[in-house]
This record gives structure tokens, C-alpha cells and sequence, in this order.
């Protein structure tokens, strides 16, 4: 499998604290991978860094995005959104009130594929959005594109911004905590939605979420971020199955214990602490640690425990 | 949509109906009437008498209210006792003035606010963002009065750019009527550009934090479209709503403009029947304003309601 997204030693800060501490990751081509991790710890400023939508205090201050062989960081916010938007689908965390209030569903779904795409005219646009519409198993498709994004259900608000991020032919499909704050009927709706595009032919997706019984579902690789870097990644079967971080083991017993409320804390280790130095060599995860070693206020690097499956640990 | 509009309209109707009584009951409390007024220093009292009778102030409380409201559904405003003509009149010929010194005063503001508060907003901290505060701090700052003088002395009397003192109606001539309104136009735009301009970009810069506008940027969408098609729309509402209401205020306060401009406009037939205790004329003008600002509520909110589709759709109207 061809490399389609990586994220190399990628430095991101504010006026007072390190984002992304040397965040490097990778997503193959038709590939789903997911990265998982407590709030706080970067995921969705990752996903911002690449998209352009970081908070205006944040500013990338080392390190490469490369999207199909080319750095996109290269590109300013609007180059990159233009030259990106047909090849990167986003799916955001807050659906609710991502689709503009003001207009019907359909023109909110077509209008910028009609400018990317400006031979193609809006009355094509429209049975292009209700194809995808149907795809997705709403039935009534004419019906909802005819409607305002206030008269939508969660459930159908969540699918409208899949749909939307699927009009541009997409190669990457990125979502943001696509799982949170819907309800357990609607959840499985959505879960089940995620785990037939990850099926899709040439189609890969890069998934955000702390909801690891979803991720388990859907990803063929995971990473798990912890302080602004990854930790560990391998396999979905390895990290669940066989997690060798003591982070991961603890993020795994919550998992199983079906914990899955956004706002988790590791119960053995209390809250993390955001006066860490997320840029020291030293495992940023040492003051909640119970199996430290001495070596770890030192340089740690990357353990191998097999082909795929790294940790940031002295083990 | 009927629904809303009508009970908006019985909501404006009742606020009518109050004020109208206030505005009866202020001038009944005021010492003196209008037959003491028109009868004058000479008038004896057998004069005051005839007059008040004539006036219907020999009447009961009551039955005074009722003919009184009687006399408003039917705009009659009763006469003036200075000019002696009837107040509606009065005010007719006078209302093209100060119309056209609030409409235009208004739209241009707005337009200005819309376009430089827009810019600031998304070009926040950059220089066009320092220009649009300095231009709220300053704009608020200078009184009217004194720009109006200002414009006077170097407009008309060192530049001799624009004629002052004979306001010529728009029937006569185009150009006349531009050139006798131009200077007191810009001097109110600039007293209502500074509020304006404020809310504009501070309504856009809200719009900034919305998801929609941060996926409209992700989806690709062009910055102009986002900011005119988008955020503009989304963000006018407020600053829409101010505008009306200013234009409702300004159309009852443009007394000082009007003065020193010598414009023949209701804000100084106004200060006149204040002056000369025209007690029917300032009665006349009193209801008729405040009518106007209820009526202005009233077209402003209609008009937000048919440019929000979710406000519709709820109001049951087909799209």
C-alpha cells in the first residue's frame, strides 16, 4: 500500500504551551486509521494543522504534512483548502451546527462543489447530492435536501456532513469524533455507516475518537497521542489485543469497562497535568505513571515489538 | 407568516394606543391649554372661553380622550394655533425633509459600516481592522452641532462648494435638492456610522468562530462568497435591526441639523411649536413620530422574519 497522508516530526504551539510535540504519523491509500488519546492531548489540532483550521493563537512551527507527495504546509489556509477540497473529506466533531442555518441542505452540499467543479452546474450537483444521499441509506432524499439544517434530527444532521465531505470525489476521509454526543440508537446507525465507507474502494479515512469500542470496529491501525505526540501505534488487533503502553493499558481497561463518556479520566492515574513539557525527550506520561523507571526522566525512544507495532516506552 | 405578521401588527397597535395616551395625558398635565395660547395676552377671558370651546376643552376628561382618539384614526391633528393651519398639513409638507435627511443619512452610514466593518472583522488586528476602531472612537465622538458648523464655514462660506438656507425640493430640481441636503446627510451618517460600524464587526467577528464558517473555509468555499453570501448574511440581522430603529429616531431628531442647516424639516417645525407653546402641534408631532418608530419596529422585524428561513418555515409560510 502507497503512502497517501504522513505527518513528520510536526511542532505546533501557542503563546504559552507546546500542541504537537514532534507528531509523526502515517495513512495509506484506502486505508482506516484511527488515532485515539484523552482530550487535550492534540488529536483534534492535528487534524486542524491539516485542514488549516487551527485556532488563531496556534502556529505550526517545524515539521511536514505530506499529502500525496507534496508538503501541503507549504500552501497558505485558502491554496491549500482549494487545491485540497477535492481530495480530503472533513467531518467535524460538532455536526449540529456545521451545515449553514440559512440554506436548504442541497445548496449547502453543492455549493462548493460547484465551484471546484464549474462545468459541472448546480442541477448536476443536486442528483450527485441525492445519489450520495441515498448511498447513505436516507430514503427520502429529495425530500431532505428541500429542507433547512434546523429541521434535521442529530442523526441526520451527522449523515448530511458525511455526505457533504463524499461530494468531491474524495481520497481521505477525515472525521473528528464522529461517534460523540449521539445517542446509543443513532450511534449504531453511525457506526455502521463509518464501517461500510471504510470498505470503500480507494477510500481512506483518518479517525479521531475516544470511543475505542468504535475505532476497534473500524480501524485496521491505530495510534494512540498522549501530550501531543504518539505513543504507541500497531495493528487495531495489536493495541487492543496486546497494548504495551502502560497509557494504552490503562485507556484499554477504561474501554472494556465501556466507558465511553467524553470527558474520561483514568482512574488510577488522576487528570493529566497541562504543565508538562510536552517537548522534553522524557515520557511526558511519567508523572502518572506506576511501573516508572528511572530511565524515563531521560531521552525515550521508540521500542519495536514487531513490524507494525512501536511504543514511546523503557518498558 | 400571516400569523406572525398579524400578531406583530396587534402587538404595534397596542403600543400605539399607549403611547397616544401618554403623549394625551403629558399635555393635559402641562400647565396652560391651547385656548390660553391662541387667545393671547389680549384675549380676555369670554375669548379663552369661546376658544376653549371651540377647541372642545370645556369637555370632560373622558369624552375629550375619545374624541381625541377619534381625531388620530382619522389623522386629524387638530390646528395649529401659531400657524393656524391644520397639523397634518403641517407636518406633510415638512416630512420630505426629514425623511430624505434620515434616509439617506442612514443608508449611507450603513453601507459604510457594512463594507469597513466587514473587513475589519476579517482582517482582524491588521491595519484596516486599527483604521475601523479609530473610525468608531472618532465618528463617536464628535457632537453634530459642531461638525455642522464646521461644514458650514468651510463648505459653504470659504469653498462656496454648496448653497445653504434654501432647501429645494427634489421636483424642482435634482441636482438642487442634492446640493441643499449633501452637507447635514453627511454630518448625521457620520454621528450613526460609529454604533453601526461597531456591531457590524463585532457580529462578523462572532460569525468567525461559527462551525459552519470554519467548514465553509474546509469545503473549499472562496473567501468573498463566504464573507458576502455567508457570514454577511448570517451576521446583518443585528445591525439591520439597529438601523431601522436609528432611521425611526433620526426621523424625530434631526431638530439641531435641520436648525443650523436652515432646513425646513419636523425636528424645527418642532423646536417652533415648542417655542411658541403650540400645544396641538407638538401634540401632532409627538404621536406622529412615535408612530413612525413603531411602524419602522415594525417593517424592520417583518423584514428579518422573511429573510429567515427557519422563522418561516415555522410561521407555516411555503417556500
Amino acid at each position: 500500500m502507497s503512502e497517501l497522508l504522513s505527518f513528520r516530526s510536526l511542532y505546533a504551539r501557542d503563546e504559552r504551551h507546546a500542541i504537537l510535540a514532534g507528531l509523526s504519523l502515517h495513512v495509506n491509500r484506502g486505508e482506516t486509521v484511527a488515532i485515539v488519546g484523552e482530550s487535550g492531548c492534540g488529536k483534534t489540532m492535528s487534524i486542524g494543522a491539516l485542514l488549516s483550521i487551527l485556532p488563531d493563537d496556534v502556529r505550526i512551527t517545524s515539521g511536514s504534512i505530506i499529502f500525496d507527495g507534496e508538503d501541503v504546509l507549504k500552501y497558505s489556509g485558502k491554496e491549500r483548502m482549494a487545491r485540497l477540497y477535492s481530495r480530503i473529506g472533513f467531518v467535524p466533531q460538532n455536526t449540529s451546527d456545521s451545515l449553514y442555518p440559512l440554506m436548504t441542505v442541497s445548496k449547502v452540499m453543492t455549493d462548493a462543489y460547484v465551484r471546484s467543479h464549474p462545468d459541472a452546474g448546480r442541477k448536476h450537483a443536486a442528483e450527485k447530492a441525492a445519489i450520495l444521499l441515498s448511498s447513505l441509506g436516507i430514503e427520502d432524499a429529495e425530500r431532505v435536501l428541500s429542507l433547512y439544517p434546523s429541521q434535521l434530527s442529530g442523526g441526520m444532521k451527522q449523515r448530511i456532513n458525511i455526505a457533504s465531505a463524499l461530494m468531491g470525489d474524495i481520497d481521505l476521509l477525515v472525521a473528528d469524533e464522529p461517534t460523540s454526543a449521539l445517542d446509543i440508537h443513532i450511534r449504531r446507525q453511525i457506526e455502521s455507516l463509518y464501517a461500510s465507507l471504510s470498505g470503500r474502494e480507494g477510500l481512506a479515512m483518518l479517525v479521531v475518537s475516544h470511543d475505542l469500542g468504535f475505532v476497534r470496529s473500524i480501524a485496521d491501525r491505530v495510534y494512540v497521542m498522549y501530550a501531543g505526540r504518539i505513543i504507541e501505534e500497531g495493528l487495531s488487533d495489536e493495541i487492543f489485543s496486546d497494548p504495551a503502553h502502560p497509557y494504552t493499558k490503562a485507556l484499554m481497561t477504561l474501554g472494556t469497562m465501556g466507558a465511553r463518556d467524553r470527558e474520561h479520566d483514568l482512574p488510577e492515574f488522576g487528570r493529566p497535568s497541562s504543565d508538562i513539557d510536552r517537548e522534553s525527550p522524557a515520557c511526558a506520561f511519567l508523572p502518572r505513571c506506576s511501573c516508572r523507571k528511572d530511565q524515563c526522566a531521560g531521552p525515550v525512544g521508540y521500542a519495536c515489538i514487531s513490524d507494525t507495532h512501536f511504543v514511546r516506552c523503557v518498558l | 407568516m400571516g400569523k406572525y405578521i398579524a400578531k406583530r401588527l396587534l402587538s404595534s397597535l397596542a403600543v400605539m394606543a399607549i403611547v397616544s395616551l401618554v403623549a394625551f395625558a403629558a399635555l393635559e398635565l402641562i400647565p396652560g391649554n391651547a385656548a390660553l395660547v391662541a387667545a393671547g395676552t389680549e384675549g380676555g377671558s369670554s375669548s379663552v372661553a369661546s376658544l376653549a370651546a371651540e377647541f372642545g376643552l370645556d369637555r370632560g376628561f373622558g369624552e375629550r380622550l375619545m374624541l381625541y382618539y377619534r381625531n388620530i384614526l382619522s389623522f386629524d391633528f387638530g390646528t395649529s394655533s401659531y400657524f393656524g393651519e391644520s397639523v397634518a398639513t403641517l407636518i406633510g409638507q415638512r416630512l420630505g425633509v426629514t425623511f430624505s435627511l434620515a434616509f439617506f443619512s442612514i443608508l449611507i452610514a450603513f453601507l459604510f459600516s457594512v463594507v469597513l466593518g466587514t473587513a475589519a472583522a476579517l482582517c482582524r488586528n491588521k491595519l484596516i481592522d486599527a483604521f475601523s476602531r479609530t473610525v468608531v472612537q472618532l465618528f463617536s465622538s464628535i457632537p453634530s452641532f459642531w461638525l455642522s458648523l464646521l461644514f458650514l464655514i468651510v463648505f459653504s462660506s470659504m469653498l462656496h462648494v454648496v448653497d445653504v438656507g434654501d432647501y429645494v425640493p427634489p421636483a424642482v430640481s435634482i441636482s438642487g435638492y442634492l446640493s441643499s441636503i449633501v452637507l447635514p446627510v453627511i454630518v448625521l451618517a457620520i454621528s450613526e456610522t460609529g454604533p453601526l460600524l461597531r456591531l457590524v464587526r463585532a457580529s462578523m467577528m462572532r460569525v468567525r468562530n461559527e462551525d459552519w464558517y470554519r467548514m465553509g473555509k474546509v469545503r473549499g468555499i472562496p473567501g468573498i462568497r463566504l464573507a458576502t453570501a455567508y457570514a454577511l448574511r448570517y451576521a446583518l440581522p443585528g445591525p439591520l435591526t439597529l438601523a431601522g430603529s436609528e432611521l425611526a429616531k433620526l426621523l424625530g431628531g434631526t431638530a439641531i441639523v435641520e436648525s443650523i442647516f436652515a432646513l425646513p424639516g419636523i425636528g424645527r417645525l418642532f423646536l417652533t411649536a415648542v417655542e411658541m407653546r403650540d400645544i396641538p402641534l407638538v401634540g401632532g408631532i409627538v404621536i406622529f413620530v412615535s408612530f413612525l418608530v413603531v411602524l419602522m419596529n415594525l417593517l424592520t422585524d417583518i423584514a428579518l422574519f422573511l429573510s429567515n428561513p427557519s422563522m418561516r418555515k415555522a410561521g407555516g409560510m411555503k417556500l
